[in-house]
């Protein structure tokens, strides 16, 4: 063969070739294969749907003892994954047990879900989502007053799971 | 023509069709990826679920969700485009296949969830009708 011909065919062009195709599927798929994700909105949602139901007419219902969450404010949180999703926190503070926004020692606590959600928070990568929490970044505390007494902070934290879904 | 010229011409031809289906194969993989039909699958169903997480519960509710741009995907792969709701999950497919699947939280009475193309006078209107009944039985 000539050398235009066995240029043609020379192992380079190949391995040009080669480049160009992995290019081209690598950006493909990162621009296709992106995952969005809606825990977000979702918590938002779901934070303050618990809000609207735990208040009624300005009172706060009653959720420490023999309180269901799902059934009060009528929720499903059972889903075709086989495992719990959703971790849920709600926590009612007197005023002297808060400072600078960290509270303890709750006068009422109510807990939801799968616990376990809770100690992945914060870790980065394919973890669960968090919102909420009296020691959160995204502070959402509310503050809850009743005629002529101290004010209370009620605190409702959330943790979603749903990471294969979400997180890439 | 002598020898080199048949040779050139044959390692010209040769080359050609190494690359036609060189590029032939990358295109396919492009026009199949890039179409981004399971794309629109999960966007749909994400969507779906938080619009079914915001809805009141208590309130009755009729919903045309659209989904124009991922319907005309799948009619040029002759599908029709599917929604399906089994307690808390919902099911988009757009495409022959097990679709998109997302769960949300309200506990909601869904009547009907299909899919449903609304004739206008110029166009067409590729949508997912969910009728919602109202009052599941909380405060």
């Amino acid at each position: 063969m000539n050398k235009k011909g066995s240029y043609f065919m020379s192992p380079f062009w190949w391995v040009v070739l080669g480049l160009v195709a992995v290019g081209v599927v690598i950006g493909v798929i990162s621009v296709r294969g992106q995952i969005v994700d809606i825990r977000p909105a979702e918590a938002d949602i779901l934070y303050k749907k618990i809000i609207d139901c735990l208040i009624e007419y300005g009172e706060l219902v009653d959720f420490s003892s023999d309180f269901n969450l799902e059934n009060y404010c009528g929720f499903n949180f059972t889903d075709n994954s086989g495992g719990q999703q959703y971790y849920i926190e709600i926590s009612l503070y007197d005023s002297d047990n808060c400072d600078f926004g960290k509270c303890t020692n709750p006068e009422r606590f109510y807990e939801f879900g799968l616990k376990e959600l809770k100690e992945f928070c914060g870790f980065g990568g394919k973890t669960p989502f968090c919102y909420g929490g009296s020691e959160k970044q995204n502070g959402n505390l509310l503050v809850y007053t009743i005629k002529d007494s101290k004010p209370k902070f009620l605190d409702v934290f959330i943790a979603i799971g749903k990471v294969n879904q979400n997180v890439k | 023509m002598n020898k080199k010229g048949i040779e050139l011409i044959m390692g010209t031809i040769v080359f050609m069709i190494f690359n036609l289906v060189y590029f032939s194969v990358l295109f396919i993989f492009v026009s199949r990826v890039g179409s981004g039909i399971a794309q629109y699958e999960e966007l749909y169903a994400k969507q779906l679920a938080l619009i079914l997480d915001r809805v009141d519960s208590n309130a009755g509710n009729e919903i045309y969700f659209n989904i124009n741009d991922g319907a005309l995907l799948s009619e040029k792969k002759g599908f029709t485009p599917k929604i399906n709701i089994e307690g808390n999950n919902l099911n988009v497919q757009l495409i022959q296949g097990r679709g998109y699947e997302y769960s949300f939280f309200n506990k909601l009475n869904i009547d009907k969830a299909e899919y449903v193309v609304l004739e206008e006078k110029f166009e067409k209107k590729r949508t997912f009708h969910l009728i919602i009944k109202g009052d599941v039985g909380i405060k």
